[in-house]
């Protein structure tokens, strides 16, 4: 277990580089001019004069080819700094990350929550009456979510809950009146949260769906109900259990697809979030901004795989016997 | 094989983050929301469109006075006219226009409770000539060489030397002043103060959660007396129709609208829609490169088509005000003589005279077996852009040409508008001095401030007839002639004033619009004045 560990971790410093060095060519290539999108948004109409558009790049260290400008960005990474970020006027990027995580980890954390056990539920429901007209709905719910676009859902629940119904707030992340608020409220969470949960759910329904069909159909399931043990108990303490070991690698493997749909999500409903963060460094084109929150976003991405792997071998014995 | 616990702890442990992110967050719930009777203390709320990077005026010119953290050595008042800020009084230029000298006032300290003296100023302007300093705003005040340099003569007084006169320099110095004392031996691009900034303005600088809000609070000892909002939240929501909802549910008290969006309100009797006079206006940009339009008979032509009237009312609604110059009614050098009577046979004849007589099976007119055609660029991030790029191209069609309809992508529609015609709303209240020389003026025909490449000698001779004199008469009568000038030549079709339309709470008190430029973030043509306002 240790060695799969440790394994990992080495990997992961090849990863970041891999990932970051994608990124700066992504940046470098791209048709977009930092310059040109910090002058835009400062004053939008101002014209790039060549000597400003020199100003800029002297300011921001961007007169070197590319090569140099990687290799000094890795040079301070390795010591532990990410720089400073154009868009934000020069704040170190780390604070601009420090401040962003917190109403990012709630609404990550909690929409997944709700995923799992609005997944568990409806794949259940949907396994236990299997082709009646709630399995029906539950999947085309589901296929649905998968492939309706997240902003389009939330831009419809913001019209709905908020403009047109007025349940709950449209924006941000807490009272705004308020003076010593929370950063984060519940009746501010609810909406994003619900909308990244709703459009995240459809790959974990169905596959509990799924899995749980075929597990039922597995011999010792068969034995249990030949025994006369009833169908609820068969479902729930036999078939259940043994369904929920690959839902748990899912978790980890959907990290990603969570951070992305976030980028959208915290921008339709102005959460001051990383996601939303993601959004405005990525229309300043500043790059070293966006190279941190790509890191942060692979390094979870690995832990998350890593720690559903870890999981799966402590859930199922089969695993952890191989490992030996 | 089947194990009792095995499967029990992952969902125990999925309940428990539920429960847990629920108690995190359901905390506090209780927070004022606002419409209370007692608006004592009650915050003043604004969301903007976007979030700012930088509030330091070295990095900001426009916005800059609108944060009300900065005052400049001038200001505006609700005419637009000079009146001294930070300066004891009007400052003066010398005899021959080129040395101006400010006195200062003695009683202005700084949010930090530091005296305001002739070295803060003195710093704040050789910042803004530094070219080791990253900031757009030396283009935007086209200082270009303007400022030889700045002194301190002594403690509270200031000479600026200029290169050669310039009536429009005064109007620069509204520039917000930063603290030397803070600020000296810093790295002005990177420095924290730019996003912690310590002005001598009516509201300091309170807090700021970057993606949320930003806060000032107001400053007691301001010298223009203590406001009597005490509280401003800025926020940033970019989706308008969530502004709207944020609007209509009272959790803000003032943002910038869509004048159609902003007709939802006219019943609601919690809110005031303010139209702030704009100095911004639609404009199409005809390409002078390009062969037919080339000739001045053919953007004659184009511009008598247009049906100006039409458009301002059906696409912007009842707030729309057709135009056809660059100045707007009640700015002091707008001339009401330039008016194009929406003509499309006139047009048709004009054409006939240019030489496209003949006409294809698809009624498009032909000049030596060419059609006349072009295409109307516009850029997707204003949607009233379109359907004018749209209404414009029709009324094109209507006359024969065969105008087209296409978004640009933004950076790179600027290389194409040597043989593209560009749509788009242009338009600062300012001195037309600097505002109108870099939009107009043959010498910025090759860079994208004069997007048509117009050279037009009347045009150049008004201008330069604007900057020769002090004199407000003699420049006003140059800027009528500018805008004669512009009516003649027609590479710029003035089509419609872009209307400025904000919500703003009706518990305020003392609003007294201004005439605004682009609408941009807090719509400084309202809010040139926060200071005076206050609850009911």
């Amino acid at each position: 277990m240790i060695a799969v560990v440790g394994r990992r971790l080495l990997a992961l410093p090849l990863i970041l580089f891999a990932v970051a060095l994608l990124v700066f060519l992504l940046a470098w290539a791209s048709p977009y001019d930092p310059a040109e999108a910090y002058v835009q948004g400062a004053a939008a109409g101002d014209a790039l004069t060549p000597e400003l558009r020199e100003q800029f790049e002297r300011a921001w260290g961007l007169e070197d080819p590319m090569p140099v400008q990687f290799l000094s960005w890795l040079g301070r990474l390795v010591q532990g700094d990410l720089g400073e970020s154009r868009y934000l006027s020069g704040a170190p990027v780390v604070d601009a990350l420090k401040d962003r995580a917190y109403p990012s980890l709630v609404l990550l954390g909690s929409a997944l929550g709700v995923v799992l056990v609005g997944a568990l539920l409806a794949g259940v429901a949907a396994a236990a009456f299997r082709d009646s007209p709630l399995d029906w709905l539950i999947r085309t719910s589901a296929y649905a979510a998968t492939f309706v676009p997240s902003f389009w859902v939330a831009l419809l629940a913001v019209f709905v809950f908020a403009v047109q119904l007025d349940w709950l707030p449209a924006a941000g992340a807490s009272n705004l009146r308020s003076v010593d608020g929370g950063r984060v409220e519940f009746r501010h969470l609810l909406l994003p949260m619900l909308t990244l949960a709703l459009t995240q759910h459809g790959w974990f329904t169905l596959y509990v769906r799924d899995t749980l069909l075929e597990v039922l159909r597995d011999d010792y399931v068969r034995f249990a109900e030949a025994q006369g043990v009833g169908r609820v108990a068969v479902l729930f303490r036999h078939a259940l259990p043994n369904a929920l070991i690959p839902f748990v690698t899912l978790i980890g493997t959907h990290i990603p697809e969570l951070i992305g749909g976030s980028i959208l999500i915290e921008s339709v409903f102005g959460w001051p979030g990383l996601g939303n963060l993601t959004r405005q460094a990525a229309i300043a084109v500043d790059i070293p901004l966006l190279l941190a929150i790509v890191l942060v976003g692979a390094v979870l991405v690995v832990l998350g795989n890593l720690i559903a792997d870890l999981l799966y071998r402590v859930i199922d014995p089969r695993i952890r016997e191989s490992m030996r | 094989m089947v194990r009792r616990f095995g499967w029990s702890t992952p969902l125990v442990a999925l309940l428990a983050l539920v429960a847990l992110v629920g108690v995190a967050c359901g905390g506090d719930e209780d927070g004022s929301t606002g419409g209370s009777a007692d608006n004592d203390g009650r915050a003043l709320v604004v969301a903007l469109t976007s979030e700012p990077s930088n509030l330091s005026p070295v990095f900001l010119d426009v916005n800059a006075g609108n944060w009300k953290i900065f005052s400049g050595l001038v200001a505006f008042d609700q005419d637009l006219q000079l009146v001294p800020d930070l300066a004891a009084e009007m400052p003066e230029y010398s005899e021959d226009g080129r040395t101006v000298t400010v006195r200062l006032r003695q009683d202005v300290t700084f949010h930090d409770g530091e005296p305001l003296t002739s070295e803060d100023v003195v710093f704040t302007w050789n910042a803004i000539l530094d070219t080791d300093v990253a900031t757009p705003i030396r283009e935007r005040l086209a200082l270009d060489g303007l400022i030889e340099g700045v002194r301190a003569v002594d403690e509270f007084t200031v000479e600026f030397t200029l290169s050669r006169m310039d009536p429009a320099f005064m109007e620069r110095l509204y520039t917000g002043i930063v603290p030397a004392h803070l600020l000296e031996g810093e790295d002005l691009n990177s420095t924290s103060f730019n996003r912690e900034p310590v002005g001598t303005g009516p509201y300091r600088f309170a807090s700021w959660v970057a993606g949320d809000r930003l806060v000032f609070e107001a400053y007691e000892d301001y010298y223009g007396g203590a406001p009597a909002i005490k509280r401003v939240v800025f926020t940033f929501v970019p989706d308008e129709n969530a502004r709207a909802a944020l609007m209509g549910n009272g959790e803000i008290d003032f943002t910038r609208m869509s004048p159609r969006l902003a007709e939802n309100f006219e019943a609601n009797e919690d809110v005031r829609v303010v139209q702030v006079p704009s100095a911004s206006m639609y404009q199409l940009t005809l390409p002078n490169k390009h062969p037919a339009i080339s000739d001045v008979r053919v953007r004659q032509a184009l511009s008598m088509a247009v049906n100006r009237e039409e458009m301002a009312a059906t696409l912007i609604g009842p707030l729309g005000q057709p135009a056809y110059g660059p100045f707007r009614e009640g700015h002091w050098a707008y001339d009401d003589s330039g008016h194009v009577d929406y003509d499309p046979q006139g047009a048709r004849d004009l054409l006939a005279e240019a030489g496209w007589t003949e006409s294809d099976s698809q009624g498009f007119l032909l000049k030596d077996g060419e059609r006349l055609t072009f295409t109307i660029l516009y850029l997707a991030s204003n949607a009233e852009d379109q359907e004018f790029a749209l209404a414009l191209a029709s009324d094109f069609q209507e006359i024969g040409v065969d105008a087209r309809v296409e978004v640009g992508s933004n950076p790179g529609y600027q290389d194409r508008l040597d043989a593209d015609a560009f749509f788009h709303g242009v338009g600062m209240p300012y001195d037309p001095e600097y505002v109108m020389r870099a939009r107009f003026h043959s010498d910025y025909a090759d860079v994208a401030a004069n997007p048509a490449g117009m050279a037009n000698p009347d045009v150049d001779a008004a201008l330069d007839a604007s900057r020769a004199t002090l004199d407000p008469e003699e420049r006003r009568e140059a800027f009528i002639d500018l805008q004669r000038a512009l009516l003649e030549d027609g590479s710029y079709l003035i089509i419609a004033e872009r209307p400025t339309v904000v919500l703003v709470s009706a518990d305020i008190e003392g609003l007294v619009p201004q005439m605004a430029g682009s609408p941009h973030a807090f719509v400084r043509g309202l809010s040139w004045n926060l200071e005076d306002w206050s609850w009911k």
